[in-house]
C-alpha cells in the first residue's frame, strides 16, 4: 500500500518538477509512437480502403494476412525487424539498429495491420449506396471517397486510436530493436520494465501513470473529434 | 443467499489450499541475472531438490540491489549475490545472517576484435581510460552487481563515465552484450554470460586481474518464511557436492568452468 | 425535332454471366417523365444507374441531348446536371442543412449562394423548420423529403427516382408522390421514376416503360400502357384483368358468352381474343339501365374485399370483372356475395389480345 502511495507521490513530483530525463523519455515515446502511427495511417488507410471497397485478385488472401497482422506479438515483430536491421542483416548497412528509426519501423509494423484491418472493416460496414448517392449529387470520384471517409469517421478514428494504442503500449519490439539506451532509445514502456527489474517501483509507477495519461490525452482528443456534434464535450457540430 | 454462496466459495478455497499441503514447500531464491542466465542455478537447484524432495526452489533473477531489497522485504528466503560491500551492510542491518562464500567468477573487458581504443593487454584502469571518450562503451546501467563493479573500476580509473560514448541499456548482461556487439563497442561482462551468449562479435581484451574477480555469497534472510529450507539450501550449495557441481559447470560446453567454488 | 434529354441506345449490361438489362432504344423527352415499371430483378434500377452515369454499361451508349460525354470531365459535368433520390434517404451525418448543402458545396458555390439555395429548396418542400435538425432525428417521410430537397437544391435538369416511396407508410407515400408531381410540373424537370408498383406508375403521368427480366416489354404514354398491355402476362402485372374470352365478329363488336360488346371502331381484329379490362374503368350499379353508349351486363357478386380504402367487388356474368366501390356505397346497398349488379364500361376501355385457337 505504501508503495502505491509513494508511487503516486513520485509520479506527481516527476511531472510537476518536469524531470528532464522523464520529460525526454516522454517526448521520445510520443515522437516514436506518433511517427509510427502516422506512417501506419499513411499506408494503412489506402490499403484498408482498397481492401474494404474494391474487389481484386488476392484480396481475400491480403485481408487474411492483415487480419492476422492485427494480432502480431510485438516481440515477434521486434525479432524480425532486428534480423533485418542487424549489422549482418539485409538492411544492416543502414546502421539503424538501436535507434529511434528502428523503433518507429517496428511500431509501424505493429500499427499498420491494425489500421488497415479496421479501416477495411469500417468501409465494409458502410452502405455502398452512400457512394452512389454522393456521386448522384455531383461528387467527383475523390469527393465521393472523401464523403465516405467522413461517414465512416467514427470507426476510422477508432482505427487510428487502436493503431496508436498498439504502438504506444508495446514493449517487446522497442526493447529488442531500441535496446532501452538511456537518452537515445529509452521510452516509457521500456523504462517501466527496467525500473521494475531494478526494484524501483515508485519510478515504475510514475512512468506507468505518465504512459496512461499520455494514452488517455491522445485518445480523448481523438474521441472528441470522433464524437463531433454528439456530446457536450465535443467540437462544433458538422454544419 | 449471498451469504451461502460466500460460504461455499470459502470452503472450496480452503479445500484447494488444504489440497496443496502435501506438495513441496516453495523456497524463494533471489539471485542475479548473471548466475541465472548461465543456467548454473538450474543445475544446482535440481540437485538440491533431489536431495531435499520436500522443497521446490523458485529462482527470481534480478540485479544484486533488487535481490537484497527482496530480502529486506522478506520476499525471498535466500539471496545469492555478488557485491560484498552491500552484502555486509545487509547483514549488519539484520536483514540476513550467516553469509557464506560460495564461488567467484571473473569479469572480462570485451570489445570489437579491431580494438579501436587499443586496450588489448592493458590493465583494467588503463584500458578504461583509453576507451573513455575515444570509443563507445555500453554499460548495463541497471545498478546490478556487474554495473557496480564497472562503476568502481571507472572510479579507480579516474573517469566519470558520461557522454555520447557511454551508453546505458538498463537491461541484463545478455542484451547488453548484444547491443555492444551490434554497436562494436566495449563492455564489462562476467565471463560466464559472455561465454554463454551466442552470436557475439566481441573478443576478450582484458582479463585475469584481481580487480576483475567477482565473489558470490549466499545469505539467509532473517525471518524467512521457511528458515529450515533456507539453511538447507545454504548448506547444500557450500557442501562438497554443491561445490563440485559449480566446478564442473560449463566445462562440457565452453571447455572451462564459468565459476570457481571457494566455500570454506 | 429537339433531341431527347436522354436516349439509351443498344445498351446491354451483365453482372457476371447474368443479363441485367438489354435495351435497344429508350428515350426520355426533355421536360417529360418516364416511369420504369417492372418487378424486382427486372433491371430497372440498373438501367436507371446507367442513365444517371453511375454505372458504365457493358455495351451501348447513352446520349444526353444528342451528345455522348466521352472524357471523364464531360461525364462529371453531365452527371452534375442530374441527380437521384434512392429508396432510402441515405442522409449523411450532420444536420439537415449540411445534407441539403452537400451537392452545392461539391460544386464549390459561395457560402451565401449555398445558404440561399438550401433555404429555397427546403421551403419548396415545406420543411424549412427542419433545417438545424440532425439527420438522424427525422421520421421516414421527413428524411425522404430532405433527400428530395437535397437533390432539388442542385437545380438539376434531370431527376432520377429509384423507388423513393418503398419505405414510406401509405399516407407519407401519397403525400410524397403528390409533392413530387407538383414540383416536377412547376420546375419543368425531366424525370425518370422507377417503381415496381403499377398503382404508383400513373401518379407522375408521362410515359411508362415496362421491364421484365432485363428486357423492355412495352413503352408508351402511361394511360395507353396501363389500358393496352401488350400481352396477357403484362396485363396481370399492370393490374388489368382478363374479363373473358370472346370472338371478334366485326370491326366494332365482339361476342362473348351470348352478349355482344361494342368496340372502338378503329380496332381491326378477328378470331378468338382475350378481353382485357381495368377495374377503374368499370362502373357498378344496381339497376339494369346502362349509360349512353356503354356496354353492360348483369352478374352475381362473388367477392367483396377491402383493398386499401376501397372495396374491390368481383362480379361474375358473361364476363368476370371487378370494380371499386366506396365503403359508403357498400353499406348503403348492404352489398353481400350473391347480390345481382350491373357492370358497365365504355367501348374504349376494352382491350383485345388475340389468342391461339384451341379445341
Amino acid at each position: 500500500m505504501d508503495l502505491l502511495v509513494d508511487g503516486f507521490r513520485q509520479a506527481v513530483l516527476l511531472i510537476v518538477t518536469r524531470d528532464p530525463e522523464v520529460a525526454g523519455i516522454t517526448l521520445l515515446t510520443l515522437r516514436v509512437s506518433g511517427t509510427a502511427t502516422l506512417f501506419a495511417l499513411a499506408l494503412g488507410l489506402p490499403v484498408g480502403l482498397a481492401l474494404g471497397l474494391r474487389q481484386f485478385p488476392g484480396r481475400n488472401l491480403l485481408l487474411g494476412l492483415v487480419n492476422t497482422g492485427m494480432g502480431l506479438p510485438p516481440v515477434v515483430v521486434g525479432l524480425f525487424v532486428a534480423l533485418l536491421l542487424w549489422r549482418t542483416g539485409p538492411l544492416g548497412s543502414l546502421g539503424l539498429m538501436y535507434s529511434p528509426p528502428a523503433m518507429i519501423l517496428a511500431q509501424f509494423v505493429i500499427a499498420f495491420p491494425i489500421i488497415a484491418g479496421l479501416t477495411a472493416a469500417a468501409m465494409q460496414q458502410l452502405d455502398p449506396r452512400i457512394r452512389l448517392q454522393s456521386l448522384a449529387l455531383g461528387a467527383s470520384g475523390s469527393q465521393a471517397l472523401w464523403t465516405m471517409l467522413g461517414e465512416a469517421r467514427l470507426p476510422l478514428l477508432a482505427a487510428v486510436m487502436a493503431g496508436f494504442g498498439g504502438a504506444l503500449s508495446e514493449v517487446g519490439a522497442v526493447m529488442i530493436v531500441g535496446g532501452n539506451l538511456k537518452g537515445l532509445t529509452r521510452v516509457l514502456t521500456t523504462a517501466t520494465v527496467m525500473e521494475v527489474r531494478m526494484g524501483r517501483f515508485e519510478t515504475a509507477i510514475a512512468l506507468g501513470l505518465i504512459l496512461l495519461g499520455l494514452s488517455f490525452a491522445v485518445n480523448l482528443l481523438l474521441t472528441m473529434l470522433q464524437q463531433g456534434g454528439t456530446g457536450r464535450w465535443s467540437l462544433r457540430p458538422l454544419q | 443467499m449471498r451469504c451461502r454462496a460466500a460460504v461455499v466459495c470459502l470452503t472450496v478455497l480452503l479445500l484447494l489450499v488444504g489440497g496443496c499441503k502435501p506438495q513441496p514447500a516453495t523456497l524463494i531464491l533471489a539471485s542475479t541475472t548473471s548466475t541465472a542466465d548461465t543456467g548454473l542455478l538450474d543445475v544446482i537447484n535440481a540437485a538440491f531438490e533431489e536431495e531435499y524432495p520436500q522443497y521446490r526452489v523458485k529462482t527470481i533473477a534480478v540485479g544484486t540491489g533488487e535481490a537484497l531489497k527482496m530480502g529486506e522485504r522478506k520476499e525471498a528466503d535466500v539471496v545469492l549475490v555478488h557485491a560484498r560491500a552491500a552484502e555486509d551492510v545487509f547483514v549488519a542491518a539484520g536483514y540476513g545472517f550467516d553469509r557464506r562464500d560460495v564461488m567467484y567468477n571473473d569479469f572480462v573487458l570485451v570489445g570489437p576484435p579491431t580494438d579501436p581504443a587499443g586496450t588489448r593487454g592493458l590493465a583494467p584502469r588503463a584500458a578504461l581510460a583509453a576507451i573513455a571518450g575515444e570509443a563507445t562503451f555500453v554499460s548495463r546501467g541497471d545498478r546490478s552487481g556487474t554495473h557496480q563493479k564497472e562503476l568502481a573500476l571507472w572510479a579507480e580509473a579516474g573517469v566519470s563515465p558520461a557522454g555520447a560514448w557511454y551508453l546505458e541499456t538498463g537491461q541484463g548482461m545478455g542484451s547488453t552484450l548484444l547491443i555492444a556487439s551490434e554497436k562494436q563497442a566495449y563492455t564489462l561482462a562476467d565471463r560466464g554470460t559472455f561465454l554463454a551468449t551466442a552470436n557475439l562479435d566481441l573478443v576478450v581484451l582484458v582479463e585475469k586481474y584481481a580487480a576483475l574477480l567477482n565473489f558470490y555469497g549466499v545469505i539467509q534472510v532473517t525471518g524467512a518464511a521457511d528458515a529450515a529450507g533456507a539453511e538447507a539450501y545454504c548448506d547444500f550449495i557450500t557442501s562438497p557436492q554443491g561445490q563440485a557441481i559449480i566446478n564442473e559447470f560449463g566445462v562440457d560446453r565452453y571447455g572451462q568452468p564459468l565459476f570457481f567454488p571457494n566455500a570454506r | 425535332m429537339e433531341p431527347a434529354a436522354i436516349a439509351v441506345k443498344d445498351v446491354e449490361h451483365r453482372y457476371g454471366a447474368k443479363l441485367a438489362v438489354q435495351i435497344p432504344y429508350l428515350a426520355v423527352p426533355r421536360g417529360g417523365t418516364v416511369t420504369l415499371l417492372g418487378p424486382n430483378g427486372s433491371g430497372k434500377s440498373t438501367l436507371l444507374r446507367i442513365m444517371a452515369l453511375l454505372e458504365l454499361p457493358g455495351r451501348g451508349q447513352v446520349a444526353f441531348s444528342g451528345e455522348l460525354p466521352a472524357t471523364p470531365g464531360q461525364r462529371l459535368a453531365q452527371r452534375r446536371s442530374m441527380t437521384m433520390v434512392f429508396q432510402d434517404p441515405l442522409l449523411f451525418a450532420g444536420t439537415v442543412y449540411r445534407n441539403v448543402a452537400y451537392g452545392l458545396r461539391l460544386r464549390g458555390l459561395p457560402a451565401a449562394e449555398v445558404a440561399g439555395r438550401v433555404e429555397r429548396s427546403l421551403a419548396m418542400l415545406g420543411i424549412a423548420d427542419l433545417k438545424h435538425r440532425p439527420a438522424t432525428a427525422l421520421s421516414g417521410g421527413e428524411a425522404q423529403k430532405v433527400a428530395l430537397a437535397r437533390c432539388l437544391a442542385v437545380e438539376p435538369e434531370v431527376l432520377f427516382l429509384d423507388e423513393p416511396t418503398t419505405h414510406l407508410d401509405a399516407p407519407a407515400k401519397q403525400a410524397f408522390l403528390s409533392d413530387l408531381g407538383g414540383l416536377l410540373e412547376r420546375l419543368g424537370l425531366t424525370a425518370v421514376f422507377v417503381t415496381h408498383d403499377q398503382s404508383e406508375a400513373r401518379s407522375l403521368g408521362g410515359r411508362i416503360a415496362v421491364l421484365e427480366g432485363g428486357y423492355l416489354r412495352q413503352e408508351g404514354p402511361a394511360e395507353q400502357v396501363l389500358r393496352r398491355p401488350a400481352s396477357l402476362s403484362l396485363a396481370g402485372f399492370l393490374g388489368a384483368q382478363c374479363a373473358g374470352r370472346g370472338r371478334v365478329v366485326s370491326a366494332t363488336c365482339v361476342a362473348v358468352n351470348g352478349i355482344t360488346l361494342a368496340l372502338e371502331p378503329v380496332r381491326e381484329r378477328s378470331g378468338l381474343v382475350d378481353i382485357i379490362l381495368r377495374s377503374e374503368d368499370v362502373l357498378l350499379h344496381r339497376g339494369d339501365e346502362a349509360g349512353d353508349g356503354m356496354n353492360s351486363f348483369r352478374g352475381k357478386v362473388t367477392a367483396v374485399a377491402l383493398e386499401g380504402q376501397l372495396y374491390r367487388v368481383t362480379l361474375a356474368g358473361p364476363l368476370t370483372v371487378s370494380a371499386y366501390l366506396t365503403a359508403h356505397v357498400v353499406r348503403a346497398w348492404s352489398l353481400t356475395v350473391g347480390d345481382k349488379l350491373t357492370a358497365s364500361f365504355y367501348p374504349d376501355a376494352l382491350h383485345l389480345l388475340p389468342c391461339e385457337e384451341t379445341a
